[in-house]
């Protein structure tokens, strides 16, 4: 990936990220905004700003970094695991992350844990779940044919959605049930402030990991015994990857619930703009992730007077584009 | 006689509700968050479910700041303008709809009504938190929470003497469920059977015991459909038709219109004794259900209706007059025959 091109990214994303902090809702002037920030940089008293600031600092900023992080983490973590199983067709939701994630979010919920035990089983059922795709693929095909891996991802995903579903039955409806469900939902508006200071630090190391990781995937998609040859250990990688990319899928599940799409379309979209190269498939793919969440998040903010699940938004915008790039992708991968 | 007469005035006193003005101060302290910010009575109040929206509608709907979806044409003829022209902001109930924070900010609500049973939901509670707005956590799943929501609300609100009104009424109909439950049992009668038709094809019902039927026990009758485990919180349980007819129901309640319209022409509903005898009822949703979905304190109408279908030698009710007198104290509409014909439907 050029530099410039890099660049070129990076001013999308620095425009994005001021476009959804002064749109809203609530609306303000210009000059306000220009009175509020000329204050703020002037460390004089925000007294008369309490409304702006609140919403600013409570209400826009958290949620746009959460956006940030999850668009990023779901759509590095699709790049790292397209590029693993040299494979077009997974994403952390085929590979079941996502609802695994869900059903340990809501165990965690079931049984009324305390917030930092239900971060662990979110992530531990993640991880139960793509363990489980990959032992029902490792079982019917050794040579880890695309179609026994997609299944098995299919599988795995529709286990962990039915036990969920059994879980919502039997939730008390008065007081585990609406907690289930608003968490279900998937809205970036369960992003505040106190939520986002606990997952930014590990979902940001996450996704810098994972974009260290192209030169080795690239290794590994001239296959193992290439790889191999070329002094990687691939079973670490392999194990590293995987560990990583659904340690931060799932962390974006505690964040907004369940957001399907980006994983699978995002690194598309980079691989047609970028080419096959990991190492910028896997950094432009956090970058246009996390352009693509602001977007859909503006969207769903600003068209209706109330808002409607973020998965929603995502799958409405991402469906079109991606048979646009199905379309026109070379056949290379 | 007179024993009868004490025995009744006992009932009366056992279910009288009324919670003192420091009971009231004490449940607010409980149960609010940031409530210290309200230092004068509410004008614009927020709620952020369907219950509670209709709960401040009956008590004050003129302090109904922003909905939480837009009001079905069924229900705008009987609506005050004012609320029918309110924003939709969204709210928490169902699988989607949430609020948005910053159009809420924008309506500037001093009040929030939030759901008693979200009151544990931390994230909620944060997104509603963020823009430091006074929050008041209410119930309104039984028939009693009303009683007490309202009396809370009344206070909070300035409302009072209309709480007040509101309660004796709603009161008054809980009392007459203990009463037709006594007098079954005195008379030895036996409890009317009731399937709930739901859905297009009058297969979704709900499971004894279910929030959505509650109705059918407060009137002295029970649900003919039993499961063995408590049904979820959403209802609509789906039942075969072999299973309706094997349980052979006295009576028909029906939730959907196209459902009720085709029954007695259905060659298979036809099967049902209850269809032969003609005991199918529609049940009155305008502007809110009588009976459920959504739950409203028109239930407290709804249990003098259905006592009158089920025991109609019980208590002698002019249903018409009864709707008229209602809609009156609780809606502020004066109603003609005519209206109150297509409110009762073919049920009349």
């Amino acid at each position: 990936m050029s530099k410039k091109s890099f660049l070129l990214l990076l001013s999308l994303l620095i425009l994005f990220i001021f476009g959804s902090l002064l749109l809203g809702k609530y609306g303000f002037s210009a000059s306000e905004y220009i009175e509020y920030f000329a204050a703020l940089l002037s460390g004089s008293d925000l007294k008369e700003f309490e409304i702006m600031h609140t919403l600013l600092t409570e209400i826009r900023f958290p949620r746009i970094l959460a956006c940030l992080l999850i668009g990023a983490s779901l759509a590095i973590s699709g790049a790292a695991y397209q590029a693993m199983f040299v494979n077009p067709l997974v994403s952390p939701s085929i590979l079941g992350v996502l609802a695994g994630a869900g059903f340990g979010a809501a165990l965690g919920m079931f049984f009324r844990l305390s917030d930092v035990l239900v971060q662990l089983s979110t992530f531990a059922f993640g991880f139960l779940a793509v363990v489980f795709s990959l032992l029902i693929s490792a079982l019917y095909s050794r040579s880890g044919s695309v179609i026994v891996l997609v299944l098995g991802g299919v599988i795995s995903g529709s286990l962990f959605t039915s036990l969920l579903s059994i879980l919502k039955y039997a939730a008390d409806p008065n007081d585990s049930l609406p907690a289930i469900t608003y968490f279900l939902m998937g809205s970036l508006s369960f992003a505040s402030k106190s939520f986002m200071e606990i997952s930014i630090i590990p979902m940001f190391a996450g996704i810098i990991l994972l974009a260290l990781c192209g030169k080795y995937l690239n290794a590994l998609s001239l296959g193992e015994e290439e790889a191999k040859s070329l002094g990687v250990n691939v079973m670490r990688v392999k194990i590293f990857v995987i560990l990583v990319a659904t340690f931060v899928s799932a962390l974006s599940v505690t964040i907004a619930g369940i957001i399907g799409w980006i994983g699978l379309i995002v690194p598309h979209i980079a691989r047609f703009v970028y080419g096959a190269d990991n190492r910028a498939v896997l950094t432009s793919s956090a970058m246009i992730g996390a352009i693509f969440l602001l977007f859909c998040d503006s969207f769903s903010r600003l068209i209706f007077t109330f808002e409607i699940p973020i998965g929603i938004v995502t799958s409405l915008f991402g469906i079109p584009m991606f048979i646009i790039i199905l379309r026109r992708a070379k056949k290379s991968f | 006689m007179l024993k009868k007469i004490l025995i009744s005035l006992l009932i009366c006193l056992k279910f009288v509700f009324a919670m003192s003005s420091s009971e009231i101060d004490q449940f607010i302290s409980q149960n609010s968050r940031d409530f210290e910010i309200l230092t004068k009575e509410p004008t614009r109040v927020y709620a952020s479910n369907p219950t509670l929206l209709y709960l401040l509608y009956a008590l004050a709907p003129e302090k109904i700041s922003g909905v939480n979806f837009e009001w079905n044409n069924y229900e705008r003829p009987y609506l005050k303008d004012y609320v029918l022209t309110q924003p939709v902001v969204g709210g928490f109930f169902g699988q989607g709809k949430i609020p948005n924070v910053e159009m809420l900010l924008r309506l500037d609500p001093e009040l929030i009504l939030v759901n008693a049973s979200s009151k544990n939901v931390k994230k909620m509670t944060e997104i509603f938190g963020s823009i430091k707005k006074p929050m008041l956590y209410l119930s309104g799943t039984s028939l009693e929470d009303y009683l007490k929501s309202w009396q809370i609300l009344g206070k909070v609100l300035n409302r009072e003497q209309r709480a007040k009104e509101l309660i004796d009424y709603a009161q008054n109909s809980i009392n007459l469920s203990g009463k037709i439950n006594e007098y079954l049992k005195t008379n030895n009668i036996k409890k009317l059977r009731i399937y709930y038709a739901q859905g297009s094809d009058g297969l979704s019902t709900e499971c004894e015991g279910s929030q959505h039927a509650i109705l059918i026990p407060l009137s002295g009758a029970e649900v003919v459909h039993k499961c063995e485990k408590e049904s979820s919180a959403y209802g609509r349980v789906k039942v075969s038709f072999e299973q309706v007819l094997k349980y052979q129901p006295d009576m028909v309640l029906v939730y959907e219109r196209d459902f009720y319209d085709k029954i007695y022409s259905d060659p298979k509903w036809a099967l049902l004794d209850a269809v032969k005898n003609k005991k199918v009822y529609y049940i009155p949703r305008e502007p809110f259900s009588w009976f459920d979905r959504p739950p409203s304190f028109m239930r407290f109408l709804g249990i003098k209706w259905l006592i009158n279908l089920a025991y109609p030698e019980a208590f002698k009710f002019d249903i018409v007059s009864e709707a008229r007198e209602f809609y009156k104290l609780f809606l502020g509409l004066e109603l003609n025959d005519e209206q109150i014909g297509k409110i009762l439907g073919k049920s009349k």
